[in-house]
């Protein structure tokens, strides 16, 4: 029996081994029979020619016998293949299109599910992450959760013990600047110093932070990431333990951790130093004024409590605080909530998240509408075919078979390079991954995504595999054959298929470039969008100076001369056109801090109306490209003796609606006159709402401060660089440090980078889709003019011109091309309605980008279509009546 | 050649004369052909299209088995013989053919 298997398998596999065989003992055969002829006296040739006609059909000797010796189903099985194969192989164009079209949908959506898996949806990389939660502020009539205050940190850590363990980290800011070279920010969190343990990670090398460490004294450590050990620090194992400066202060080295560890977690960039907080007096006070949210707290659930349970006892704690002290409002309109740390984390990528996925469910919709265009056509040039397999014998459901196999064949190999194609993919991905990015190391195939492409593949092509052959089955044979490969009924309601699909594609294709046209001129916006300042060639540098041990009365005029020495000394830099300097935070890097002024007649300034406070040399406006909108600016000539202010065109809005602020007086420390109004500048980024801002002229500065700290801005001539003026700046800066310089362009792009990234991802998708349309309008234009090429010859030869030919192929295909479009900007309305909910600063309304959409897919489409109605145009009528 | 029988005829008794001129020892698909039309005085005529196919279903059921060998002047062909089976099932056959002749013969002498 095993001997048997293996033969069959032997037969299945080496055709030509067990043919030869059979042939070798037909030979032999005839051999012998052509000796007995010639041994009854025949002569050789009639001899062999009486053998040859006794033996019959060799062929047929060969194949039956193959059928028998070779192996039942799997024998048959084996033919099918050898069918499909010489199917596909026959229709080389539209099969090598179609598996292409399939393995880039297939590698695609593989890649990208699995860089959004890897950096967004893959569960924590930690101990048991399903006992580690977040809790979070929860605003009331905002859909994002915001940090916590300290005061509410110890109080849970306190009160609620359902948690294990609870953790708090925050942003903070550290520079370092390699030997000798500029001061760089290092990306720092400054963490309770049990939040590792929470996690459950240990450093690698060296220790994790010890309550110890949140004390004042002995807070100058630091811990630092695997890949910033590495890439700043040469991966020097000598490292613990040693004293590294940053920026202003020395930190010791305790410890690093593993490779590939990163918190917070999330499509940032990797933390590369851990610091410890130190909680200040007023931290656990919650009679405290003013509080700030900036803590993230994480912790971990006592086994067997919930979530519930956990939120509950946070909530009560809460109430506790409140009824505690009823004149604090910080709870009014917000509550804590406890959410998965996993949903913490991701929860912003969310809508990210949907929208790759929307598009490349597009893409690979329209990849596999396509495809079923393609097989649809295949099938119905080969109507004839199967109508003649049919009437030698072959049963329908023989015929349905073969189909089916072919477009199998063609699924798996699509599914075979889209696999290949995924993994070539991924690694890109992985190396053109921003550096730092967090969990970048971690990308790698999604199996599920990819096996789900791949069985979408597969369904798709058999699905659209066995369709024909329903066709097929109902064609009238007879018919068939006579009409030369088309059955009119049959051939009907497929072109009305094959139409359908086109126009479904087309309508996919607009449905699918809408949104990604206003992802890209959202973009666009951005990048051209008024900052209220010119970040061209614009840089800052920070510097600081002590006046520690100065008289307080000479503080101010010290100050001054330590700004105008600043400002001079950086004007003095070849390659540098002007300078000026400001106290009070660089334009895009956020805002520092916020005050309240007095008007007359307005009611107190609260909240998000307060001003940012800057002051400014005269000539900081011109510098730094600040446009003035109304009055004057600082006069540089300290004409000003009394206290005077510039407000920002937002500010005079707000306060002085239908009326000039200038003249006005204000009172913010003094009663101070505004002079001027300018162009209110983006300072934290050019999505970020405008907020008031104050100027005051820095030689009127209120120096209560041991310090005056500030940013020299310097435009740059074109082709200048800020290295020297760094090196000028060295020896004024406390301590004679490098200062730190900041690129206002570098710190843009930063800002924009996620909206680069989408315009990317969108362009990219975008011209896929149309280059799949593309090649779906080309296709079956084709087809059609392939089938009609006996009509088109007919027609030409009774009369018609060429070019009436070309105009109705092109006519044709139009006809298809409105249907599509149409139906298309339906529903890339609908579309563009969603991603306008999920996406900030995306608005459909923006008519003329449906019309650009609508014209490139028409101009694709035509240019598409050019070939085969060209192609049709050129029909020599006496071979095209003569082919068939 | 003799009277030819129709094939259809020979069908189904081919097997069993197979299996019996194999019981004499192996051969090859000519001599087979051979040995049962001078046998049977040139009355069967063992035709390839039948003899090729049968051959080869049998031994795919188990009753033959097949291997390359030479032949006495030297040529390479293959030689078929019984297997255990095969001798079973020719004994088998062989009862019910006869059974089946002796009835039909009652019922022609009747």
């Amino acid at each position: 029996m095993f001997r048997l298997v293996l033969a069959r398998l032997r037969g299945l596999f080496r055709r030509d081994v067990v043919t030869d065989e059979i042939r070798d003992e037909l030979d032999f055969h005839l051999g012998q029979r052509i000796a007995q002829y010639e041994r009854e006296g025949l002569t050789r040739s009639e001899a062999s020619a009486r053998a040859k006609h006794r033996v019959g059909n060799l062929a047929l000797h060969l194949d039956r016998g193959y059928d028998i010796r070779g192996g039942g189903m799997l024998e048959m099985f084996r033919q099918e293949l050898r069918w499909a194969w010489r199917g596909l192989r026959a229709a080389r164009g539209t099969t090598l299109l179609a598996v292409a079209i399939l393995t880039l949908g297939i590698a695609a959506a593989t890649v990208t599910f699995s860089v959004v898996d890897a950096i967004a949806l893959r569960r924590l990389p930690f101990d048991q992450p399903a006992s580690l939660i977040a809790i979070a502020r929860a605003d009331r009539g905002s859909d994002s959760l915001a940090s916590s205050a300290p005061q509410d940190f110890y109080t849970w850590q306190a009160q609620a013990d359902a948690f294990e363990s609870l953790a708090g980290w925050g942003p903070w800011s550290l520079s370092y600047a390699a030997d000798g070279g500029a001061p760089q920010r290092v990306v720092t969190y400054r963490i309770t110093s049990n939040l590792f343990d929470v996690l459950r990670v240990a450093p690698a090398q060296g220790r994790g932070f010890t309550p110890d460490h949140e004390k004042t004294g002995q807070d100058q450590v630091v811990i630092l990431g695997h890949a910033a050990w590495q890439s700043r620090f040469g991966g020097d194992p000598a490292i613990v333990g040693r004293r590294i400066t940053f920026g202003q202060e020395q930190r010791e080295v305790i410890g690093i951790m593993p490779p590939g560890f990163t918190y917070p977690i999330g499509p940032a960039n990797a933390t590369e130093a851990y610091v410890p907080y130190v909680p200040r007096a007023t931290d656990r006070d919650h009679a405290a004024r003013g509080r700030s949210y900036f803590l993230r707290i994480a912790g971990r659930l006592r086994p067997g409590a919930s979530l519930a349970l956990a939120e509950q006892q946070v909530k009560t704690a809460t109430a506790g605080v409140i009824a505690a002290h009823p004149t604090q409002t910080y709870w009014k309109d917000a509550q804590p909530v406890v959410i998965p740390l996993h949903d913490y984390v991701v929860g912003p990528a969310k809508r990210w998240l949907l929208l790759v996925l929307g598009a490349v469910v597009l893409v690979l919709a329209i990849a596999y509408v396509n495809v079923a265009n393609l097989l649809l056509a295949r099938a119905a040039s080969r109507a004839r075919e199967f109508a003649v397999r049919t009437a030698l014998g072959a049963s329908r459901f023989r015929v349905a078979r073969t189909l089916t196999l072919e477009s199998l064949l063609l699924s798996l190999a699509a599914a075979a390079a889209g696999i290949l194609l995924a993994f070539i993919g991924v690694s890109i991905a992985t190396a053109s991954m921003p550096p730092g990015l967090s969990r970048a190391s971690t990308i790698a195939i999604d199996l599920r995504v990819l096996l789900t492409a791949v069985a979408t593949a597969v369904v798709t092509g058999v699905g659209f595999g066995t369709i024909p052959a329903f066709f097929g089955a109902k064609a009238d044979v007879v018919a068939v054959i006579k009409q030369g490969g088309n059955a009119l009924g049959a051939s009907r309601s497929r072109a009305r298929w094959q139409r359908a699909l086109l126009i479904a594609e087309l309508a996919f294709v607009v449905t699918l470039l809408v949104p990604a046209a206003l992802f890209i001129s959202s973009f666009v916006n951005v990048t051209r969008a008024d900052l209220g300042f010119s970040r061209d060639r614009l840089v800052g540098v920070t510097v600081s100076r002590s006046l520690d041990g100065v008289d307080q009365s000479l503080r101010r005029p010290a100050a001054e001369a330590f700004v105008n020495d600043a400002v001079a000394r950086a004007r003095g830099v070849p390659g540098v056109e002007d300078a000026a300097f400001i106290d009070g935070g660089l334009p895009l890097f956020g805002m520092q801090a916020s005050y309240s002024i007095k008007i007359d007649g307005h009611p107190p300034i609260t909240g998000a109306d307060q001003l940012a406070l800057k002051e400014v040399t005269p000539n900081y406006f011109r510098v730094a490209g600040i446009r003035v909108i109304e009055g004057r600016v600082f006069d540089a000539s300290r004409a000003d003796g009394a206290p005077v202010a510039i407000i920002n065109d937002e500010a005079a809005r707000r306060f002085f609606p239908g009326r000039s602020p200038v003249g006005e007086v204000i009172t913010f420390r003094a009663p101070t006159t505004i002079v001027g109004v300018v162009s209110s500048v983006r300072m934290s980024g050019p999505e970020v709402e405008l907020r008031p801002e104050l100027y005051l002229p820095i030689h009127q500065h209120d120096v209560g401060n041991d310090a005056i700290t500030g940013d020299v801005i310097v435009r740059l001539a074109p082709g200048g660089s800020a290295q020297g003026v760094q090196a000028a700046l060295q020896s004024v800066n406390d301590g004679g440090r490098p200062p730190e310089v900041s690129d206002l362009e570098k710190r843009f792009r930063e800002l924009t980078a996620q909206r680069r990234f989408n315009a990317g991802l969108m362009t990219t998708f975008g011209v896929l889709a149309l280059v799949i349309a593309a090649a779906g309008v080309y296709g079956l234009m084709s087809f059609v003019v392939s089938q009609q090429t006996r009509a088109i010859g007919l027609r030409l030869a009774i009369g018609a011109t060429a070019g009436r030919v070309f105009r109705e192929v092109l006519a044709d295909s139009g006809r298809l091309l409105i249907a599509g479009v149409v139906i298309g900007l339906a529903g890339a309305w609908a579309a563009s309605r969603l991603f306008e909910s999920v996406v900030f600063g995306i608005t459909g309304n923006e008519p003329w980008l449906y019309l650009v959409v609508a014209l490139t897919l028409t101009i694709t489409s035509v240019l598409a279509a050019l070939v085969p109605a060209w192609r049709a145009s050129r029909v020599d009528p006496l071979t095209a009546l003569r082919s068939e | 050649m003799g009277a030819r029988t129709n094939s259809d005829q020979l069908h189904g008794t081919l097997d069993m004369l197979v299996l019996r001129v194999l019981a004499d020892g192996q051969l090859h698909g000519y001599a087979i052909a051979l040995r049962i039309e001078r046998l049977s005085n040139d009355v069967l005529a063992v035709e390839e299209g039948s003899l090729y196919p049968a051959l080869y279903r049998m031994e795919a059921r188990g009753w033959l088995k097949s291997e390359w060998a030479l032949t006495d002047t030297g040529r390479r062909a293959r030689f078929y013989k019984l297997t255990r089976t095969g001798r079973g099932q020719l004994d088998a056959e062989t009862e019910s053919w006869q059974r089946l002749t002796t009835a039909v013969a009652q019922v022609l002498r009747a």
